[in-house]
């Protein structure tokens, strides 16, 4: 027995021993835990590690004494809140609360805070134990996650299972043009399929104006658990802009392709007559000397069209790698234009066209690049002639107002409808329909000249009805004589101004 | 009696070649240089085979090739597309159409002969459907 009570008492210390060495070290090894027990009176009888290191204070500093600054803040007691706690401590002898709370140093931090109640073998109240967790970390990482939502690009929309919006960010709601009290609880109104990428428009009133505006939207959307409920997240990035650009892009491709297909057509079709008529002649198919002079002309002129073709596609290429230069130097205009009439006589003759000039004998030189507006010239008078009717006539002007020359060149002709006009000088651009394509043309003239006229400074612009015939005009800048060689600087006003002065009726201004 | 091939064909310089090597081999030419023409021609004068381009004024070859297909007199007339367009697709949109082959222009004398030859040919016992009447 003895031997039994003696051994029943060990065991029982031994039990106490571990139960204390356990709960000790529960209590120490809560680091991220601030644990404060007081008494009844408040004195502080415990302090883990955990408290040290959350409010700065050594147990010595503690221990034994009444702290109320470590349990509540001035502002809290003051604020009423302490009431609040003590009820709800004795009722269910725990009260949480989330609250700030501050440091031995006098800084606040975010906490949350459990308070429970001590109690005696007997059910009187022994102290209380107050257990706190810094927040601070939490509150940061909180702070941050939610720094990206705000300033994400994308539009963030979390839509539950009745396809209610239960949040967005602010770029979702922009996306809509609509204010956040509209848009949280209202319907979606899209249909949403977990792990799909969908396009979808959005039509956006403009609450001031009347004017809408659709935006093209890629919707990825994925499944997530929103406040214990199955959810869709989806994201929504404005596409508009990355649209416009990729069929700008595929258009310029069709374009391309189309030029190519076309640029084929037009080189074909002068060596048709050149491979046919040298293979009929080195046949001996051709023995009557008029008829081989005949084919030979033909053969000849095709190759002037050949190499016009090839001048023009050279042109280009340079224009597209910045190598498209011009060389000025003074020259009478009235030449100029009176050479291109003369180059295309025959064209003309042929096809019973006048072409009246109404240029004055006074028209100041001009400094330009004579060459390249000899191809200005030449190809504004051969569209001219190509769209004319048979018999028909042409009026070339020219003209010197402030300080700008003047060149138009009008036909009476089919005239051009503004769709077309609209894209007359843009590269590879040929005015659709087969009458146009079958008037030939590689589709570069006009963006060649307009090239060669921004690059002397000067505008090009085109005025047209259909059936009315068109006007073609551009201007060349008058250098000053003390900057002489310089370029004169575009003027924007200037240039509005100058298309008020000139143009009547639809114009296009390039 | 000597065959009467029709062309049309709007560049000067291509029909006048056309022109001048068929009539070398003995053929009777006839000559258009528009689309609607060449239907209007096609169906007056009988000839025995079309020489046809794409590119035309108007209606287009492949137009003209599909009209010509609908019309009663001229659905088995033999056609010879003679166009600069020549890529596949254009050949492939010609054949479609209705036409009997495609010769991608720049075409040499004898092989545009050879091929009027086969299918003038192929086709001899057909006779125009209005001749007979």
């Amino acid at each position: 027995m003895k031997i039994s009570e003696e051994q029943l008492i060990q065991d029982r210390v031994r039990e106490l021993r571990e139960n204390t060495d356990f709960t000790s070290t529960l209590f120490e090894s809560l680091v991220g835990y601030a644990i404060i027990a007081a008494d009844f009176d408040g004195n502080i009888i415990a302090y883990n590690n955990g408290a040290r290191q959350i409010y700065g204070y050594t147990p010595e500093e503690i221990i034994g004494k009444q702290n109320i600054e470590i349990f509540f803040t001035e502002d809290f007691i003051k604020s009423g809140k302490l009431q609040h706690i003590i009820v709800g401590l004795i009722a269910k002898d725990q009260f949480s609360y989330e609250g700030e709370k501050v440091r031995k140093n006098g800084a606040t931090f975010p906490a949350q805070v459990l308070f429970t109640l001590t109690r005696h073998k007997d059910g009187s109240v022994a102290g209380f134990v107050e257990i706190v967790e810094d927040l601070t970390q939490r509150k940061q990482t909180e702070l941050s996650l939610r720094n990206i939502i705000t300033s994400s690009i994308d539009g963030i929309v979390i839509v539950d299972q009745k396809g209610l919006i239960r949040f967005f960010n602010p770029s979702f709601g922009s996306l809509f043009g609509r204010k956040a009290e509209d848009l949280l609880g209202s319907m979606f109104g899209f249909p949403l399929v977990s792990g799909e990428t969908t396009e979808i428009e959005i039509v956006r009133k403009r609450s001031e104006k009347t004017s809408i505006d659709t935006r093209t939207v890629e919707i990825r959307v994925v499944q997530i658990n929103w406040e214990k409920e199955n959810a869709y997240l989806a994201l929504m990035q404005d596409i508009t802009e990355r649209k416009k650009v990729e069929e700008e892009r595929s258009k310029l491709e069709r374009m391309k392709t189309e030029f190519i297909s076309n640029i084929s057509h037009e080189l074909r079709t002068p060596l048709q007559s050149i491979k046919g008529f040298a293979k009929l002649m080195l046949q001996g198919k051709v023995p009557d000397p008029e008829t081989q002079k005949e084919f030979l002309t033909i053969i000849d002129s095709q190759s002037e069209n050949l190499t016009r073709l090839i001048e023009s596609l050279l042109d280009m290429s340079r224009i597209e790698s910045c190598r498209f230069e011009i060389q000025k130097a003074r020259l009478s205009v009235k030449d100029l234009i009176e050479n291109a009439v003369g180059e295309l006589y025959s064209l003309t003759n042929q096809r019973g066209i006048r072409i009246h000039e109404n240029i004055p004998a006074t028209l100041p030189e001009i400094k330009a690049d004579g060459e390249r507006l000899r191809q200005v010239m030449v190809n504004l008078f051969s569209n001219a002639i190509k769209f004319s009717h048979d018999g028909g006539s042409i009026t070339v002007s020219a003209d010197a107002k402030d300080n700008e020359l003047l060149v138009q060149v009008t036909d009476y002709g089919i005239g051009i409808s503004e769709d077309v006009m609209e894209h007359l000088f843009e590269r590879f651009y040929q005015g659709n329909g087969s009458m146009t394509r079958s008037a030939g043309g590689s589709g570069l003239g006009l963006y060649i000249s307009k090239q060669i006229i921004e690059a002397h400074g000067g505008d090009i612009w085109v005025e047209s009805k259909v059936g009315g015939g068109s006007t073609f005009s551009f201007t060349l800048p008058y250098e000053k004589s003390h900057s002489e060689g310089a370029e004169q600087p575009r003027n924007p006003a200037q240039a509005k101004l100058r298309e008020g002065e000139w143009s009547q009726g639809r114009n296009v201004k390039v | 009696m000597d065959k009467k091939v029709l062309v049309i064909e709007d560049d000067p310089g291509t029909l006048r070649f056309v022109e001048y090597t068929l009539e070398q081999e003995g053929y009777q030419v006839l000559s258009v240089t528009n689309g609607l023409e060449g239907l209007k021609k096609a169906q007056d004068e009988c000839p025995d085979l079309i020489i046809l381009d794409i590119m035309l004024p108007g209606l287009d070859g492949y137009e003209v090739c599909r009209r010509l297909r609908q019309i009663p007199e001229t659905a088995i007339l033999p056609i010879l597309i003679m166009s600069a367009k020549a890529r596949q697709e254009d050949k492939d949109v010609g054949l479609k159409k209705g036409a009997d082959d495609y010769l991608a222009k720049p075409v040499a004398p004898a092989e545009m002969l050879a091929k009027v030859e086969t299918l003038l040919t192929s086709t001899a016992q057909i006779i125009c459907a209005t001749s007979e009447q």
